[in-house]
């Protein structure tokens, strides 16, 4: 049984009069299966915002079946199996990060000595154990985005839909951010991720669909999408001149074409990572 | 599900508590009528004054200032609450609704505390001077005169026309009263529409006892009179009111005619103020809730002005005449006026409960010990604001979330 399932979901939204005007989804049909990372991709309005909507309850399709962990969207079995991190910060500004996580603890029924252990153990997971007594309102987006991230977890949710979840994060965040999403999906939680970064929903997602205009335009693997046919990638190492001088010549007498030979740039991310990774781990960030 | 709205109910009073408008607030509330009854000069003769602007504040403020507050603040300060709660899964929306609801009507109670305890507080520095009077009801009111048997259509208002022959007549227990008797009348005059008003009181008054004395009265608002005479002997007392203005007629009810008994604090009679206001505040505060559950914060507080100024201004609606047609109508057997729909319309609305039973303000404004007459009119509201919770929450997780 699929962990989240969508089947032929329609969605319209309507005026003040009833007319139709915005199709946010037409016929969109998922299933993700336990412990997969699902990406959704597209442009601004696209209706992937309205998809996640339509699957924690907040809003009702026109049509089509939702289940999530075999539960209709909405039903407390479904909210108790669901973990939202919404695009906008809903935390309260005038409590603490502790008592934030403390909150969502008691609302998922934990018991007090649970929900104090655990929430001791998330601030130390996403690195807010020095910001823990400070008030959400003084917290950079960052900090709140990864104090969301903590309040979701504090339930163990099987499902997590995550709405841009990397955003307002640096590239330490967004990393930390994305080892968390394979470390959950290792665990055989379920996701559900969108983002604008393509870059990090293909570091971490098992599938994508991309939708545009509330239509499913194309769904499938990475390997199935991405993989170039009729072109194939050697990286070599070391890097000895004459030896790759060699290769390059067997290669064009073999009658191969060679479209780019050189040293590998490193992504921008990556460098960042390798500056700024290890000082800020000791500082604590 | 009651953990859940317990938890949000504990951190939605939390979040408040932290705000730092809400400390300005508390304080503005406790002090304000304090310090404006202190800044109205400090000599002697101010003292009445002083006095009065105490009453008035706590008056007016239970009475309009705090509904208009409830409602306004339930309509655009839940939006944040609300907004912020509906992502967090294991609870419902509707839990968040009835617990962010029910943190508003603790913030408005406190706000009621806070509010009388600063009247209290200036009531307390301005010593003997802001005491109240105690006041004994009548055990029965009668009208006698030529037609005794018909009675007005109003069963609680007995109406008298001044021709001399009708009088409202009170029974009282004269134990344990002094040799002076002193008492307060309220009332109310229908326009007879013939001539124009003549007396400054429409009234005159006799007590009954063991011989027969006519009180000396003085007039203090429109609607309202002392009375002033010998203690005339006897177990018990009768008041007698005789209409003496040709162009009024006058109404009273059994509660609006007393003697005075004692003085005391004025305590007790905020904490009678405080519940009846409260009541009308949650009942504004809960129907902007219920709206605002399902429309934007303008609309909501527009419902709650709606409700409020209807409640407050519809039983007022009817015009001066209406207890002398009624009186005629009744009493004198005359057929009914054929009024306009818009007449009619306004004599169904005036007959609307109001939103805060008005008795107890008028009588502290008379000086007067508010007492427990309204207790139970005012429990019916707060029951009634309770009861539209649960309507707005089901509307509220009911509604789509865009």
């Amino acid at each position: 049984m699929p962990a989240v399932s969508l089947e032929n979901l329609c969605k319209t939204f309507k005026d003040f009069f009833g007319r139709r005007r915005v199709c946010a989804l037409d016929g969109l049909s998922i299933a993700i299966e336990p412990g997969e990372v699902f990406g959704l991709l597209g442009p601004n309005g696209s209706g992937k915002s309205t998809a996640f909507k339509i699957c924690v309850g907040l809003i009702r399709p026109d049509s089509g079946q939702v289940r999530i962990a075999g539960y209709a969207p909405g039903s407390l079995a479904a909210r108790k199996a669901t973990g939202y991190l919404p695009e906008d910060s809903t935390l309260l500004p005038f409590l603490t990060a502790r008592e934030t996580l403390r909150l969502h603890g008691a609302l998922s029924g934990l018991t007090r000595k649970a929900s104090v252990k655990k929430s001791e153990e998330l601030l130390e997971r996403v690195g807010l154990q020095s910001a823990a007594a400070r008030r959400v309102k003084g917290f950079s987006k960052g900090m709140q985005r990864r104090l969301g991230v903590a309040s979701v977890l504090m339930g163990d949710p099987e499902v997590f839909i995550l709405d841009e979840p990397t955003s307002g994060l640096d590239p330490l965040g967004s990393r930390d951010m994305k080892e968390l999403i394979t470390e959950l999906a290792g665990k055989g939680k379920t996701i559900l991720i969108s983002s604008h970064l393509l870059g990090e929903i293909e570091n971490v997602c098992h599938r994508v669909a991309f939708l545009n205009q509330g239509r499913l335009l194309k769904q499938g693997t990475l390997d199935e999408l991405l993989r170039e046919q009729g072109v194939h990638e050697l990286r070599l190492s070391p890097s000895d001149a004459a030896a790759i001088k060699s290769v390059e010549e067997f290669a064009r007498a073999t009658g191969l074409n060679i479209e780019r030979s050189g040293a590998p740039l490193k992504t921008l991310e990556s460098f960042y990572v390798s500056v700024l990774g290890k000082t800020n781990q000791n500082h604590g960030r | 599900m009651l953990q859940r709205v317990f938890v949000i109910f504990l951190t939605a009073l939390l979040e408040a508590a932290r705000s730092p408008l809400a400390w300005v607030g508390g304080i503005l509330l406790l002090v304000v009528i304090p310090v404006a009854t202190h800044l109205v000069g400090g000599s002697e003769t101010e003292t009445g004054v002083r006095v009065w602007l105490c009453r008035s504040l706590i008056s007016e403020g239970l009475r309009w200032l705090l509904p208009i507050a409830a409602f306004t603040a339930s309509a655009y300060l839940i939006r944040p609450s609300l907004k912020r709660g509906w992502a967090i899964l294991p609870a419902r929306r509707s839990e968040w609704f009835i617990a962010s609801s029910l943190a508003v009507f603790v913030a408005t109670t406190f706000a009621t505390v806070l509010l009388s305890a600063g009247g209290a507080v200036a009531s307390m520095a301005l010593g003997d001077a802001s005491l109240l009077d105690v006041t004994r009801l009548a055990r029965t009111l009668d009208r006698r005169g030529s037609r005794s048997d018909l009675r007005a259509s109003d069963q609680d208002r007995l109406f008298v026309f001044p021709n001399g022959r009708e009088t409202l007549v009170f029974e009282f227990d004269a134990e344990g009263l002094g040799e002076v008797l002193r008492g307060k009348l309220q009332f109310e005059i229908g326009w007879m529409g013939e001539i124009a008003p003549e007396k400054t009181t429409p009234l005159e008054v006799r007590l009954i006892g063991d011989r027969t004395v006519t009180a000396i009265t003085h007039v203090e608002a429109r609607r309202r009179s002392t009375f002033e005479a010998e203690n005339p002997g006897g177990r018990t007392i009768r008041v007698e009111c005789r209409g003496i203005d040709p162009a009024l007629s006058v109404g009273m009810k059994r509660d609006e005619c007393r003697l005075l008994v004692r003085r005391e604090d004025a305590l007790p009679s905020f904490l009678w103020l405080a519940l009846g206001g409260l009541g009308g505040a949650l009942l504004c505060a809960s129907v902007t809730l219920g709206v605002r559950s399902l429309a934007t914060a303008p609309t909501a507080a527009l419902a709650g002005a709606l409700v409020f100024s209807a409640l407050t201004l519809l039983p007022a609606l009817a015009g001066g005449d209406l207890p002398a047609r009624k009186r005629r109508e009744a009493v004198e057997g005359a057929r009914p006026i054929d009024r306009s729909t818009a007449q009619s319309l306004a004599e169904t609305l005036s007959e609307m409960p109001a939103l805060i039973e008005p008795r107890n303000f008028e009588r502290l404004m008379a000086g007067e010990a508010a007492g427990s007459d309204d207790a139970d009119s005012a429990l019916l509201r707060l029951l009634l604001a309770a009861g539209l919770l649960p309507v707005g929450a089901i509307l509220f997780g009911r509604r789509e979330v865009l």
